[in-house]
């Protein structure tokens, strides 16, 4: 059995566990292709068009779609699955509960108006259960993230190759999605920024060019068999400037005393500390805020941003089994927005890296 | 991945476009029993605020505010400090960044003096239902509109703008080399060439061996090209999506797919508004030889959706407004074996790509 098919077979078994547990008859699972990773677990069909709907029993999966490529696709993608073309799915849905009394549904903060109008009355919020299911992989889905984290690897040095002056952000970015369908991962999620004090953030490629002198970084973020595993990282096109090694050289040091902090029985706010405690020591505890930045990394699995958030309200326990990303990215003052950040996978002595490019401040011929 | 929070061009669509569109949305409020309609879009579902203001999220969803007068404020889910991204991308008044996206249209209504007035969700069933729980409980209440948007009201904009998508997809496809050995090259090369043209969205699905399978589908695992195989491509362009579909021989072409070359294009090509699509479609259809047509299927903007299901060959389920963007597909069995071909069109307008 290939390393998908045990994926596979982990998460059936899995649900037919949920569903035993929580004595229900079927778990009804939303998707579409902003939201996909439950639809994924219990599907494994990777939704892109319209919406998803599977209804996971005990005698199987159904699997209903609205569009006549996405059918199609999961006839041919997801053997075992009972794929169905509906014209009105929320309808259909209704049709195929029709005689389910106990059912469990999610996500519940994503089901349209529609889906939830179509399910039985006293129907059970499945949100928090799955979720929880998704974070804690079993061994061959940690493989999968350690794969794609393979495929990021090589992302950035595609990256790094197509990052030149004058090219716009989308050319960049062009060559990597390339370099992945070549390498048949279907799936990525990349932001990108380039300039200088001026960048507060990253966002899509757009038709900026960059330039020499630009500090340019991006979150590299390629599915395998599903997977997304992330790496962020910082280059300079042209030689860095003594300002922005010494700039960097914090996110070295927070990433390390971050992914020196991550074991099975420690919080996700622990973690976070960590990686903000290096950044107060320099007098850049400012920079930590939200005014600043989002979050100090975040689970990884079969969604871009999973859980949980590693930030220093969080109170989760990190668990053996999960994946996640550390990365203290956030503004400098000195040299605008700087990213740094690794996929690991929580294990119980600590944590095992899952990318090998370096963590380094790169640069590219101007 | 799809990109997002494209630059909006006042060159492609002027903002005098948008004031047009709104104010025909505006226009039938009143028909509607409607004073203030709230248009949804997040990352699966960009066409009627796209349409509307130009506006393509990035992993996120919104909501866009329209009352009967006065500002429209687009509610964004994501953290203040995106504004000055989303801002330039988009043409609206009033612009609330908050992560929580449902508490802040609830508090941007409530401010507004909207709350208590009669709101409909445009496309209300594919919204997520949080949204409406929100307004319910804060003392709103919701009534039902259909068909209040037509995003083929156009004055040659968005025409434009899918001619530019359907270039991007008919030559990246033209450019990429069928002499491959490998599928995945082959969708590579699609893909480079549709996004270094500016696409912010390529889907590429491929039958890659005629001779073995007819399942369009991604490849994720190393697979041949076979001498005939089937792709499809979907672009899209500052919103603007498109599809085309070929079977493609990497011999010469076997003479009974002549005929197929010129009829599934000339289906899209000749479909007029109205409800009976299928109708035109099985009537076109049965010109051709018994026993051909596996299967077909008509997708048109509806809604948020850019591409959603109007019929197949089992169903009948919306007509098709002049102006509106659809695509035609089908499978056929020919004589020297499958074949399939889908084709963009603007309906009652003519052929885009195919």
């Amino acid at each position: 059995m290939g390393l998908r098919e045990t994926i596979v077979a982990v998460r059936q078994e899995r649900m037919a566990a949920l569903l035993e547990r929580q004595g229900w008859d079927a778990a009804v699972i939303y998707g579409n292709g902003w939201r996909a990773e439950f639809l994924r677990y219990v599907s494994d069909f990777g939704i892109c068009e319209g919406h998803g709907v599977a209804i996971v029993t005990r005698h199987g999966v159904t699997l209903l779609v609205e569009s006549p490529f996405e059918a199609e696709r999961a006839r041919t993608e997801c053997p075992g699955v009972s794929v169905h073309l509906v014209g009105d799915i929320f309808g259909a849905v209704s049709q195929h509960l029709d005689g389910y009394d106990r059912v469990g549904a999610a996500p519940a903060a994503f089901m349209p108006s529609g889906l939830v109008g179509a399910l039985p009355v006293g129907t059970a919020d499945a949100s928090a259960l799955l979720a929880e299911i998704l974070m804690l992989k079993a061994e061959a889905e940690v493989e999968a993230v350690h794969n794609a984290a393979r495929m990021a690897d090589e992302g950035y040095a595609v990256f790094r190759a197509a990052t030149r002056p004058g090219r716009m952000e989308y050319e960049i970015i062009a060559e990597v999605e390339a370099f992945f369908r070549s390498r048949h991962c279907a799936d990525h999620f990349v932001i990108i920024g380039a300039g200088g004090t001026e960048i507060r953030g990253m966002h899509p490629p757009n038709d900026r060019k960059v330039k020499k002198g630009d500090v340019v970084t991006t979150e590299i973020t390629p599915s395998m068999d599903g997977y997304f595993a992330q790496l962020c990282r910082t280059l300079v096109v042209g030689e860095p400037t003594d300002v922005q090694r010494r700039a960097f050289s914090v996110y070295v040091d927070a990433t390390e005393a971050g992914i020196a902090a991550v074991r099975a029985g420690v919080t996700a706010a622990h973690v976070a500390k960590a990686e903000n405690d290096v950044f107060r020591a320099r007098g850049l505890g400012e920079y930590t805020t939200s005014q600043y930045t989002r979050v100090r990394g975040h689970g990884l699995g079969l969604t871009v941003d999973g859980g949980p958030p590693i930030l220093e309200s969080e109170d989760r326990v990190l668990e053996d089994g999960m994946t996640i990303i550390v990365h203290p990215n956030t503004y400098h003052p000195d040299v605008g927005y700087i990213v740094l950040g690794d996929a690991v996978a929580v294990t119980k002595t600590g944590s095992r890296r899952l990318a090998a490019t370096p963590l380094a401040l790169f640069s590219v011929p101007a | 991945m799809r990109r997002g929070l494209l630059a909006w061009s006042p060159q492609e669509i002027a903002k005098s476009e948008f004031d047009r569109r709104l104010a025909v949305l505006r226009s039938r409020f009143d028909q509607a029993g409607v004073d203030v309609l709230l248009v949804y879009t997040n990352f699966a579902r960009p066409a009627a605020i796209s349409y509307l203001t130009n506006v393509v999220l990035f992993w996120s969803e919104a909501m866009l505010v329209v009352p009967r007068t006065g500002d429209t404020t687009l509610v964004v889910g994501l953290p203040k400090r995106d504004m000055t991204v989303i801002r330039p991308t988009g043409c609206f008044d009033e612009l609330v960044c908050d992560p929580d996206a449902r508490t802040a249209l609830v508090t941007v209504l409530t401010e507004q003096g909207l709350l208590g007035q009669r709101i409909a969700i445009l496309d209300a069933d594919s919204v997520p239902a949080p949204f409406a729980g929100a307004i319910e409980a804060a003392g709103g209440s919701l009534m039902t509109v259909d068909d209040i948007l037509d995003t083929g009201n156009d004055d040659g904009s968005s025409a434009a703008l899918q001619v530019k998508a359907a270039d991007i997809a008919r030559n990246a496809l033209g450019a990429s080399s069928i002499a491959l050995d490998r599928a995945a090259s082959l969708v590579a090369m699609v893909e480079l060439n549709a996004r270094l043209a500016g696409a912010e969205e390529v889907q590429v699905l491929i039958a890659p061996d005629l001779a073995r399978d007819k399942g369009l589908r991604r490849i994720e695992g190393p697979e041949g090209l076979g001498e005939r195989f089937a792709i499809c491509v979907s672009v899209a362009y500052k919103g603007h999506w498109v599809r085309i579909g070929r079977t493609i021989s990497r011999q010469a072409a076997p003479q009974s797919w002549s005929m197929a070359q010129a009829a599934i294009p000339a289906i899209a090509d000749g479909l007029s508004a109205g409800t009976d699509a299928t109708a035109q479609i099985e009537q076109a259809l049965g010109r051709l030889q018994a026993g051909q047509i596996d299967s077909w299927a008509l997708e048109g903007q509806a809604g948020g959706s850019p591409l959603a299901l109007l019929a197949h060959d089992k169903q009948a389920l919306r007509g098709t407004t002049e102006g509106q963007l659809i695509v035609f597909s089908a499978w056929l069995d020919l004589p020297d074996g499958p074949y399939f071909a889908a084709a963009t069109a603007r309906v009652g307008q003519g052929l885009l790509a195919a």
